[in-house]
């Protein structure tokens, strides 16, 4: 601190100057381009200035790269904000900088430097005041994350429309599965529209569930075999479809439930790598010949 | 090792047709890669004698090639020509498939070619005077009577190329081809995948080479026994129109010392034939190309492919070619309207097959040629087909649907994190975990690491999975080797312990065939036993014809 405290006029006069450059410069302005406009005044009296307004929360702090950035803070934001401690708002900054992923509170803590108790106070502020929200993740099931109150988690953080508190809703699939495998079957050939359609259509479900849900259904009945991409032809059997669309039809060819190899023992023995003539695991003596012989 | 278990197959193969001495000359040769008759004595601890008869057993069944190497002078030692004996793995197994060769030759040519072909098969290799006998033998006629039918379905497995003239039995092998026995890595002593599939390849060439070196001309090959080249010729078969021009200058040497009539003495006595396997495996082949077509598309694609394969079926040059001559449409139309359930398909209908074979995802047939007139058949990517669905259903039924799932993802993706195949494959993460650590523990798929700091944290970095699907393919082949091996372990073993009941079986048969009265007679409980010991042997057989379909479609297609 600097010996002699400026002046009350001062720093009022650097107050407002400070305030017009940040209108000059509503996307923030630099620490930088502040050094050079305020070079006329005094350190102590810019830095008195800042602080002042910092504390009421009419301009906000940021950092972006290296330098410093400042921006003035709108009217809403600034009633908002009234009576928030400076901790209070660094962890709102942190939560806000991640967006819809959430951020967990070990994150937070090592994020800003706080300690716990800190950490959990501010959090408790921000939440009673319906800035931020709690949030339980799919992806690690005992945390919770804090995001901003008006925003919507994303998909990796709910998991999306085939989770249903935060458990993969595996009945959820077969069936939405098993749906649009019969309509494609009995239609012969269908294309994505058609399947979402039929499968909203029937209220099987009152998920709201995007095109790229019914995608992801349609792609895991392709690697399963079931059904078939193709290429509309725009003629014959494909004459209600304009030509090149994607469509999708049963498969011809089903992965074969069973092989040569399959269907003896040791197609599926768990221990053929240890089976020799004469050891302990043999083909002589093996209980799995046993009961496949006598039956 | 891969592939240890095709060796121990042979071998067992070998112990039951001929018994353990020969099993033990063999198991000598298969293991330890071509050897000398002095070394053989020397592994074995056999009579001299003794190893000789074995030898020469393996060598009539086809099992054995001998072949002579040039030695340098070493030091005072003189240059001398050794004579190395190498066993035929590949022959051997075919050992197996003599069912399906003669269903073949039955379907195609009859049975009588199918008689002729069992009693090569039989005795390995066989003069035309000695079929003669052995038919007249058979039919108990007059070797006459039965000469002239039994020399025209000889000439007609001639020119289907279904039989051969003996390769020659010691030929010169350059000195090179013959080093590796020590040098092959085998067994513990090679580490890692690479040097095993390198050490297969180092083995494989080695014995192409040989074998090819054994191997005559095509024309020679299938050249007519001079007897029987009017047979031949009425027959209008390509063999006996070419062979006046091509006798190699050996040949020509050899036709001037003997007069005509010698010459025929000589093929019809001296020149031994045996089943070309080479040419039945590709009969085999093409019928699983068909069958692959069938399913996917259907029996009219079939048989059009089918027609398609037998008008290129000469033109092969090599026992496993990745795609045919080109086939022009009108020799299609011919073709596909020459076979019995081609003739009554509309030539639309035959362009609509084509046409279907060609759109398929697979590419089952692609068009060549100015603007498209003519067609190939991709008969590699159909194989590779058959083989992706077999590989694909033995997963889904040791692995389950998920693994399965996955694997298919991985076959046409490639690379990817687990959180990506969890995602696409629709399974828990954690689950994807376990199911791929699963799959790893197989080698079915790989894991590579992408590390991004210097210290390979695993926290930091990425992993990707992976398929090497060459090295999926040889997996799947050397357990199926293995599986065929205990199948018949297991079924030898069944015999032997039945030994008694079953002895007592045949004597009573013998009895009963001979007309007498015979006074033993099975208890209740020995019916049981023979009950059962057929079942038992009937289901271990069925089931190896069968595995051994797959063993063709991963190894010799």
């Amino acid at each position: 601190m600097a010996a002699a405290a400026p002046s009350a006029a001062a720093v009022g006069a650097a107050i407002n100057r400070l305030l017009d450059l940040c209108r000059a410069n509503p996307n923030g302005l630099q620490q930088s381009v502040l050094d050079q406009q305020m070079k006329d005044v005094g350190l102590e009296v810019v830095t008195a200035a800042i602080n002042a307004l910092l504390g009421k929360g009419h301009i906000q702090l940021f950092q972006q790269g290296g330098s410093l950035i400042y921006k003035e803070a709108n009217k809403e934001e600034s009633v908002k904000f009234k009576g928030l401690s400076s901790e209070d708002m660094l962890v709102y900054q942190a939560i806000q900088q991640s967006a819809n992923q959430g951020i967990w509170t070990m994150d937070l803590k090592r994020r800003t430097n706080l300690q716990q108790p800190q950490v959990t106070k501010a959090i408790k502020n921000l939440e009673t005041r319906n800035l931020i929200k709690a949030v339980k993740s799919v992806e690690h099931k005992s945390r919770k994350v804090y995001m901003l109150f008006e925003l919507e988690p994303s998909r990796d953080v709910t998991g999306g429309a085939f989770y249903t508190e935060q458990e993969f809703d595996v009945e959820f699939i077969s069936v939405l599965k098993h749906q649009s495998l019969h309509f494609i079957l009995k239609q012969g050939f269908a294309t994505l529209e058609n399947v979402a359609d039929a499968v909203r259509k029937s209220g099987i479900t009152k998920e709201e569930l995007r095109l790229q849900d019914f995608k992801q259904i349609l792609d895991m009945l392709v690697l399963d075999g079931e059904i078939e991409e193709e290429i509309s032809s725009g003629v014959g059997t494909h004459a209600a479809l304009p030509p090149d669309t994607l469509c999708y039809r049963g498969s011809k060819t089903r992965i074969p439930d069973s092989s040569a190899f399959t269907s003896i023992p040791c197609g599926v023995c768990p221990v053929l790598h240890e089976c020799t003539d004469d050891g302990i695991i043999s083909p002589k003596t093996c209980v799995y010949f046993q009961t496949w012989l006598t039956f | 090792m891969a592939m240890r278990h095709k060796c121990k197959l042979s071998c067992d193969l070998i112990h039951t047709h001929f018994g353990e001495l020969v099993e033990k000359v063999c198991r000598c040769l298969v293991y330890k890669g071509p050897l000398v008759l002095a070394e053989i004595a020397r592994y074995t601890e056999m009579n001299i004698t003794q190893l000789r008869n074995c030898l020469l057993v393996l060598v009539q069944h086809n099992c054995v090639q001998g072949f002579k190497i040039f030695q340098e002078a070493v030091g005072p030692n003189p240059p001398k020509v050794l004579t190395s004996y190498l066993g035929l793995t590949d022959n051997i197994l075919h050992r197996m498939r003599f069912p399906k060769f003669l269903s073949i030759v039955r379907d195609e040519l009859g049975e009588e070619a199918e008689a002729l072909l069992e009693g090569l098969l039989e005795h390995g290799r066989l003069t035309l005077e000695q079929v003669v006998q052995r038919a007249a033998a058979r039919a108990g006629k007059a070797e006459s009577e039965v000469e002239l039918p039994l020399k025209q379905t000889f000439a007609a497995l001639v020119r289907s190329h279904y039989i051969e003239r003996c390769p020659a039995s010691e030929p010169t092998v350059a000195p090179k081809a013959i080093e590796p026995p020590k040098k092959v890595p085998r067994g513990p002593n090679s580490k890692g995948r690479a040097a095993k599939v390198a050490a297969i390849k180092n083995l494989e060439s080695d014995y192409d080479r040989i074998v090819s070196v054994a191997a005559a001309l095509d024309t020679e090959r299938f050249r007519m026994p001079s007897s029987l080249e009017e047979v031949g010729e009425t027959g209008g078969g390509d063999v006996s129109m070419t062979d006046p021009v091509v006798p190699g200058q050996k040949r020509k040497r050899d036709a001037l010392a003997m007069d005509a009539k010698t010459m025929a003495i000589v093929d019809e006595k001296e020149v031994l034939w045996r089943a070309n396997y080479e040419e039945l495996i590709r009969k085999l082949r093409h019928q699983a190309c068909v069958a692959q077509v069938k399913t996917r598309i259907d029996a009219a694609a079939g048989s059009v492919l089918a027609a398609m394969l037998e008008m290129t079926r000469s033109s092969e040059t090599t026992s496993k070619p990745q795609v045919s001559a080109p086939l022009s449409m009108t020799v299609i139309m011919q073709a596909v309207t020459m076979t019995p359930e081609g003739r009554t398909m509309t030539m639309e209908r035959i362009r609509g097959a084509l046409h279907q074979m060609a759109q398929e995802t697979v590419g089952f047939i692609t068009r060549t040629g100015e603007g498209g007139s003519s067609y190939i058949i991709n008969m590699h990517k159909i194989i590779e087909q058959g083989r992706r669905n077999e590989v694909e259903a033995i997963v889904l039924q040791r692995f389950g649907r998920e693994s399965c799932r996955i694997f298919r993802l991985l076959m046409m993706k490639g690379q990817m994190e687990q959180k990506q195949i969890a995602g696409m494959a629709m399974v828990q993460l954690k689950d994807a975990r376990e199911l791929l650590y699963r799959l790893l523990k197989e080698q079915y798929v790989v894991v590579q690491e992408v590390a991004k700091t210097a210290e390979h944290s695993a926290q930091k970095s990425i992993y990707l999975w992976n398929i090497n699907w060459d090295v999926v393919k040889l997996l799947v082949l050397d357990d199926m080797y293995h599986a065929a091996g205990n199948l018949q372990q297991r079924l030898s073993h069944e015999l032997e312990q039945e030994q008694e009941v079953l002895e007592l079986l045949k004597q009573i048969q013998a009895a009963k065939a001979a007309g007498a009265e015979t006074h033993v007679t099975l208890t209740q409980r020995q019916h049981e036993q023979v009950k059962r010991i057929r079942r038992v042997a009937s289901i271990l057989e069925a089931s190896l014809l069968k595995l051994d379909n797959a063993i063709l479609l991963f190894y010799d297609f």
